[in-house]
């Protein structure tokens, strides 16, 4: 099973696992945000999903670029605090690189990804190891690179697996940027909640290439 | 006040418009149980038995064969022995072994000393004892009361053993901290908390005199406060920003207009032509910031997200396109993570079509370090004078580049700090986002319920007031000679009346470093919900930030000169 491509059914469906895991997740990762923010990144990303969902409805599903940019552009209006426009980033970032295509490979989904990573870096102004998203998408894309002999769906499961392991290494690490980095030091021993929803937006991918 | 002061609108009797408090209330309007002073007295309490404790040993080694004539003794005080088995049966396990242990020596100790009419003494006083533990029984409960996890002023940040040991040992004493209890802990690994009660009542002196509390007391109701549910005035969470909106724009006709979807306020003759326009926004939560502050002299459109969550690109890039009169648009930001890139990027789009936009920062907040290593200082107190002087040189006809440097001015020469009495509960989240014992409060708070720079004891007025101006004082810019505008800020559930405490003894510690509070204001304009607590702002002026202060200014919370 799986495939080597992904269509705008597949992204589609990306989408809406995601929509269903970070829903499912909303507490845990307000619970996150209670620990170092201000207890609201589950609310915003469950209603930001939700509503990215209902946007998909209706939408047609022959250009990647244009359901990845209706993704953003929701993200961005709907999510607010500092996720909406990271996430929101992300997508129209890779939107760009997707534009027009009916199906994106191997190399677009690693061009997107990467496009994405830099686009919220810029965004957000962050750097590896400040305990940002950045710790899951980076160690994620690296991943990902370095599975070329594997098939799409087990590379992308690495990469999440990276995202993983990149959201748990959070946990030491004091904040740098964002509002847990008004903590100071009181910000380790927590993992952070951007990487923790990034490394679940992953997990979602690798299940939608696995089907 | 001063005389040329100007008169807050909370207690501005001018009509028409109704007063801040009202807006307050629209959005949100709590009642949270105080916390009862009783909770405050309990370690004396606990500290009552010890040195007799400790004194006992020896005594009990010689005692043996005297306590074999006890219970004779036991047998003259019938009425006292028989009204205690009821009131020890009451006690929780944690005391019990203790009081027992102390029951018993005392009675030793009153024999062996003083004999017999000693010895009825001490049964009497054993007697009252334990009335005084029946009648203040929150202690043993206080066992589950969470001691803060945060690191202790006083005792360090050794805090990774120390919350460990909270976590794994309970109980401990209100307001321990992690050291605190590191201590009590250390010394007996494995001992029962009948023993962990001993050891920590030996560690306390002697009480002062009795006095009895009033029996049963009202104080147990305060047990309950950390898991109290939470009392706000709404319908459903998701709904409380929309129908406040709503509530605004019925309210005050002749000075907004609301729009949904996406939502934002403007002034109702919006947009003016050829006028600067002063747009800001941020999370809700804060009012009457921003909204309460749309009007003539003031703002033109506010951007209200959810609850503590910054507005996003599209409401800014709609309201921005609103109210732009072809002269531009100044947004007013605050400097947190999530506001900074949502303006940001609404900032980009208005380029995008040809709005032309200038982004006032402001970072006034002295409590958070200001460095490579954080998001940077916090945007608080210094957002409603910023808004308040743009708002009025706008209104004048000043040019974009003019406008925002004068806000920028403001924002380099005002300082802020601020603290809370009570944390806040954000609807969504449903309980408070961080706890306070009944007699601590969090010194460096935002604006947004997240916790402060370092955790304190709730100490007089002119004390709080001395630890928020100091460090506002020692900050830059305020030199001696200077004129500054006063603000004392309410966060949402502190009365007027003890903002005004505190007004006094902020004027007092300006004036004795040598500046001239010229001008003032008093009252709640940047709030965190229902939280209790102030924060204070100094603004060093000149004579153009003056003239607009004082220009007119009509709006829902500030109206004067109009």
């Amino acid at each position: 099973m799986g495939r080597e491509v992904l269509n705008g059914d597949a992204v589609v469906h990306w989408i809406e696992r995601a929509a269903e895991v970070i829903g499912e997740n909303e507490k845990y990762l307000t619970e996150l945000d209670a620990a170092i923010g201000d207890s609201d990144h589950g609310a915003n990303m469950a209603r930001g999903f939700a509503a990215v969902r209902g946007k998909l409805a209706g939408q047609t599903r022959d250009d990647v670029g244009a359901i990845l940019k209706t993704v953003g552009m929701t993200l961005l209006s709907t999510v607010g605090g500092a996720s909406g426009p990271l996430y929101g980033t992300l997508f129209l970032e890779a939107a760009k690189v997707a534009a027009g295509k009916t199906e994106i490979d191997r190399a677009t989904i690693q061009q997107s990804l990467s496009a994405g990573l830099a686009g919220i870096q810029k965004r957000g102004k962050a750097e590896p190891l400040d305990k940002t998203m950045v710790d899951a998408l980076g160690p994620a894309i690296q991943a990902f690179e370095g599975a070329a002999g594997l098939s799409l769906a087990e590379a992308l499961a690495r990469a999440a697996e990276a995202a993983r392991q990149g959201a748990e290494a959070t946990i030491p690490l004091v904040a740098r940027k964002g509002r847990a980095s008004y903590l100071g030091e009181r910000s380790a021993g927590h993992q952070d909640p951007g990487a923790t929803s990034m490394w679940l937006l992953l997990r979602s991918l690798a299940e939608a290439a696995a089907e | 006040m001063l005389p040329d002061t100007k008169e807050p609108p909370a207690e501005n009797p001018a009509g028409g418009s109704p007063v801040p408090p009202a807006t307050l209330n629209a959005a949100s309007m709590v009642s949270m149980p105080a916390v009862p002073p009783i909770v405050t007295t309990v370690p004396p309490i606990v500290a009552t038995i010890p040195p007799i404790v400790t004194t006992i040993p020896p005594i009990v080694a010689t005692v043996p064969p005297i306590v074999t004539t006890i219970p004779p003794i036991v047998a003259t005080v019938p009425p006292i022995v028989t009204t205690i088995p009821p009131i020890v049966a009451t006690i929780p396990p944690i005391v019990a072994p203790a009081v027992r242990a102390q029951r018993f020596l005392r009675l030793v100790e009153g024999f062996f000393f003083l004999g017999i009419g000693q010895c009825a003494f001490g049964f009497a006083q054993v007697l009252v004892n334990e009335l005084r533990l029946r009648s203040r029984d929150v202690r043993p409960s206080l066992g589950r009361h969470r001691p803060h996890r945060e690191p202790c002023t006083k005792h360090g940040n050794d805090e990774e053993r120390a919350n460990e040991i909270l976590e794994h040992e309970p109980p401990f004493l209100p307001g321990t901290c992690g050291r605190q209890a590191e201590r009590q802990a250390s010394p007996r690994a494995g001992r029962s908390h009948g023993s962990l009660a001993v050891s920590i009542l030996r560690r306390h002196p002697r009480p002062p005199p009795f006095r009895l509390l009033p029996f049963p007391l009202a104080g147990r109701a305060s047990l309950s406060v950390s898991s109290a549910s939470m009392k706000k005035l709404l319908n459903a969470p998701s709904d409380l920003v929309k129908e406040a909106l709503a509530g605004m724009a019925l309210a005050h006709p002749d000075l907004l207009r609301v729009q949904f979807d996406p939502a934002f306020l403007v002034r109702a003759d919006a947009p003016v032509r050829g006028k600067v326009s002063v747009l800001s926004g941020g999370g809700s939560g804060h009012e009457p910031l921003h909204g309460g502050f749309v009007g003539r002299g003031m703002l033109d459109a506010a951007c209200p997200g959810a609850v503590f969550t910054s507005p996003t690109p599209d409401q800014i890039l709609e309201a921005t396109r609103a109210v732009d009169g072809g002269a531009g648009v100044v947004h007013v930001v605050k400097n947190y993570t999530g506001d900074v890139m949502n303006f940001e990027m609404a900032g980009e789009l208005a380029r995008d079509i040809g709005i032309a936009t200038e982004t006032v920062l402001v970072n006034d907040d002295v409590a958070v370090e200001n460095s490579l290593y954080t998001a940077g200082r916090r945007g608080v107190g210094t957002t409603v004078l910023v808004e308040k002087i743009c708002g009025a040189a706008a209104e004048a006809g000043r040019a974009l580049a003019d406008v925002a440097a004068l806000g920028r001015r403001v924002n380099e020469h005002g300082r802020s700090m601020g603290l809370a009495l009570t944390p806040c509960t954000v609807p969504h989240a449903g309980k408070p986002s961080f706890e306070l014992g009944p007699d601590e409060i969090e010194v460096g708070i935002g604006i947004h319920g997240e916790p402060g720079r370092r955790r304190a004891k709730l100490e007089p007025a002119d004390r709080l007031t001395e630890m928020l101006m100091e460090p506002i004082l020692d900050d830059l810019p305020f030199r001696a000679g200077k004129d500054v505008l006063l603000f004392v800020n309410g966060l949402g559930g502190t009365p007027l009346l003890e903002l005004y405490v505190v007004f006094r003894k902020a004027h007092e510690l300006a004036a004795a470093r040598g500046l001239r509070v010229v001008r003032s204001l008093v009252g709640p304009y940047i709030t965190s919900l229902e939280m209790a607590g102030v924060s204070i702002t100094l603004l060093q002026v000149d004579d153009e930030m003056v003239r607009y202060w004082d220009a007119p200014v009509h709006t829902a919370a500030l109206r004067w000169g109009v």
